[in-house]
């Protein structure tokens, strides 16, 4: 049991280093393109003062792009907030929706690097469960990356939730290599130990090329009091 | 005259706006927004300074760096990255990078560096000309 908790806790601060590395980056990114904006409008205001006539279609262009920048940047601000918020209590009723579409805006960036597209079906009712949204997000990411190593030439990974039995239940299809996984290098166990704190399973169907994580609602949080008190 | 300078950064706002500011100070900037389209663009153009960003989809930027060193070694690269990485900086710099430089950057630093780069690459350029005309 205690070896199932280091592995949670690792994992969990694992993912939290990944998700803030992506996020400071992104926003970097968005500063970058802010900073040289500015810049523009500074040159464009010194050439004025040299006598070029002053562009104003062209300042407001790059005005437009400042607030786009602005609004990308409180977009990605946003996401991070909202995901520090999922530790708020370790327990908590939520819509595998939302968090499904949490996790892709977290690893949105992660994906475009490998070259990757993730898709969210958001054309179904809410999923409800109560579960601790922290160690599923993690769960949902590592099924994440895995997935995207299984894609094959099409390169696309779709996930979407639906009410299972008692619970939920979570698709990651498109999974077009999964037949030449060898059996036992998937989940690790990093993935059965999260598994085991929600009580989920995880499947794979080879004909469908598909990963399903299914989840039970008011599952036991059994770490909750031996790890966090 | 002045440097000839390719900007590569998958950011195309960030590397058009970048080089709207050279334009403006009269360096030849042009833009690409992934490796592969960079290495052709190097392949038959000659740039002499080529800002390239560490981390893109696709090719990341050491390897697209390495090809570069391959097809134009006198062309001088400056990495240009968001966040600070040290051994990926020194990384860079062993596979033949100038220097690296992080976003958001000031223009005059960042011009400073490319000055450095083409008088470099020029006086690569002079000693091997001197080199072949004195084994002539």
């Amino acid at each position: 049991m205690k070896l199932t908790h280091n592995t949670v806790n690792e994992t969990g601060l694992q993912l939290f280093a990944r998700i803030c590395i992506s996020i400071s980056h992104e926003t970097k990114n968005s500063l970058a393109i802010m900073k040289e904006n500015a810049g523009l409008v500074e040159d464009i205001y010194l050439m004025a003062d040299k006598g070029v006539p002053l562009d104003t279609k062209r300042i407001r262009t790059i005005a437009t792009r400042i607030v786009e920048q602005i609004e990308r940047a409180d977009s990605i601000i946003d996401t991070l907030n909202k995901f520090a918020h999922s530790m708020d209590e370790i327990k908590q009723r939520i819509d595998i929706c939302n968090l499904l579409a949490l996790v892709a805006s977290l690893s949105e960036r992660l994906f475009s690097l490998r070259g990757v597209t993730l898709t969210v079906k958001t054309d179904v009712k809410p999923v409800k469960v109560t579960t601790n949204p922290f160690v599923l997000q993690n769960l949902v990411w590592l099924c994440l990356n895995f997935a995207m190593g299984v894609t094959g030439e099409a390169k696309i990974v779709t996930i979407s939730a639906e009410t299972w039995e008692n619970g939920g239940l979570i698709r990651f299809t498109g999974l077009k290599e999964l037949s030449g996984i060898p059996a036992g290098r998937f989940p690790t166990e990093k993935e059965k130990a999260l598994m085991e704190v929600l009580s989920a399973e995880l499947t794979t169907d080879i004909k469908y090329e598909e990963l399903l994580l299914i989840l039970p609602d008011e599952n036991k949080v059994c770490y909750e009091n031996e790890v966090l008190k | 005259m002045k440097a000839k300078i390719l900007i590569v950064d998958d950011e195309e706002k960030f590397a058009n706006s970048l080089a709207e500011r050279l334009s403006i100070r009269d360096y030849d900037a042009a833009t690409s927004v992934n490796g592969q389209d960079a290495i052709e663009k190097v392949s038959y153009c000659n740039f002499d300074v080529v800002m390239l960003d560490l981390v893109m989809p696709g090719m990341d930027g050491l390897k697209v760096l390495r090809e570069i060193k391959k097809i134009k070694p006198l062309t001088e690269v400056i990495m240009l990255t968001a966040l600070p990485n040290v051994e990926i900086g020194v990384e860079a710099m062993k596979r033949g990078a100038m220097d690296y430089i992080l976003k958001p950057c000031e223009i005059e630093e960042l011009i400073s560096m490319i000055d450095r780069g083409y008088a470099r690459k020029n006086e690569q350029k002079e000693r091997i000309r001197a080199t072949e005309v004195s084994g002539r």
